[in-house]
């Protein structure tokens, strides 16, 4: 599947890699997929500098098995649904793509205190046959600062935060 | 979730580590609906500077809305169209242009020893785009081989060999 640019499940991957090069600290993704978590295993890894310790949780095990082999003592593969164990930590930042989509608003919730920065898939506005149940509207603007990536118009991928976001940011196309 | 990678994205976990993990300008030679906007993205932060290379200019004109001060894009289809850039100390290039154009700036580059880490995109035939003459030059080599077509770090001075543990 593609826009005629690019598959249409990569459309995060640039806003997603330039927050985490822009930020220092441990990484949450909520929803692991082929794009997102080898980008954030090869930009957290520990290269030419040390670790930052990555979480990947997923509600589907099955998915997270085609993933097993990026398992390293610094990335961390959780089969999970609840995300409560992951409450008690400060996340730089945390990347929310998982499944099923009506989970999304309960584990943004769950972390909201816990996150400094988010990076939230799939926020344009919802199609009006209702199988993009994400109900973002009922939790996304609780917060201060939000920047909309859509270079890519059917998928939009939001930056949101308490404090004010970067302004590099609105420069991305 | 997603479904599978795209071909022409196999590269993409590599050159952003490559990147990341480096400093210094970044010189994208072939633009591409994968690279240049991740490119763009990673550079934009700090404004690091970055140049696009590409010979076709219809091919080009696509994303000349990434056009900014800090990220330049020259139409250049060989090196001796762009002498001034084998002068650069790159920190990292990405080489994935057009067929023929890919082993010149390979060979330009390798000769100028200006450039620390250059990834390599298509490298699992030996003798596809020429590359084999070139990248044996090379002291320092990686090769990324979880998906096809495969992607190459190549250094003539620094180690590469730090990428497995990020990859």
């Amino acid at each position: 599947m593609d826009n005629g640019e690019c598959d249409l499940w990569s459309t995060h991957l640039p806003v997603l890699a330039a927050c985490v090069a822009n930020t220092e600290g441990p990484v949450l993704e909520l929803g692991c997929g082929h794009y997102s978590t080898r980008l954030l295993h090869a930009l957290c890894g520990p290269g030419l500098r040390p670790a930052r310790r990555l979480v990947t949780c997923d509600t589907d095990p099955s998915w997270l098995r085609k993933f097993a082999h990026l398992r390293t003592s610094w990335h961390e593969m959780v089969a999970r649904a609840d995300v409560e164990p992951y409450t008690h930590a400060a996340w730089a930042l945390i990347f929310v793509d998982e499944a099923p989509a009506g989970h999304r608003i309960g584990v943004i919730r769950a972390l909201r205190q816990c996150g400094r920065l988010w990076v939230i898939n799939n926020t344009e506005p919802p199609v009006t046959d209702g199988r993009k149940a994400y109900r973002y509207d009922e939790i996304l603007p609780d917060f201060p600062h939000r920047f909309d990536y859509k270079r890519y118009p059917s998928t939009w991928t939001s930056v949101l935060s308490d404090v004010p976001l970067p302004s590099w940011l609105e420069g991305l196309v | 979730m997603s479904g599978q990678w795209d071909i022409y994205a196999t590269h993409l976990p590599v050159l952003a580590a490559v990147v990341d993990n480096s400093q210094g300008p970044v010189l994208e030679h072939g633009v591409g609906y994968y690279s240049t906007p991740l490119l763009h993205a990673l550079c934009a932060g700090t404004e690091r500077r970055i140049v696009s290379v590409n010979g076709d200019p219809l091919w080009f004109e696509r994303f000349r809305n990434y056009a900014r001060p800090w990220h330049e894009f020259r139409l250049a289809a060989m090196p001796e169209d762009a002498p001034d850039l084998l002068d650069v100390e790159w920190g990292a290039v990405l080489i994935d242009g057009a067929c023929l154009e890919r082993a010149p700036w390979l060979k330009a580059l390798w000769a100028a020893d200006r450039a620390r880490f250059i990834v390599v995109h298509d490298t699992e035939i030996p003798t596809s785009y020429d590359y084999t003459p070139v990248l044996s030059k090379f002291s320092y080599r990686y090769d990324a081989k979880m998906r096809v077509p495969w992607t190459s770090v190549v250094s003539r001075h620094a180690t590469v060999q730090w990428l497995e543990r990020c990859l």
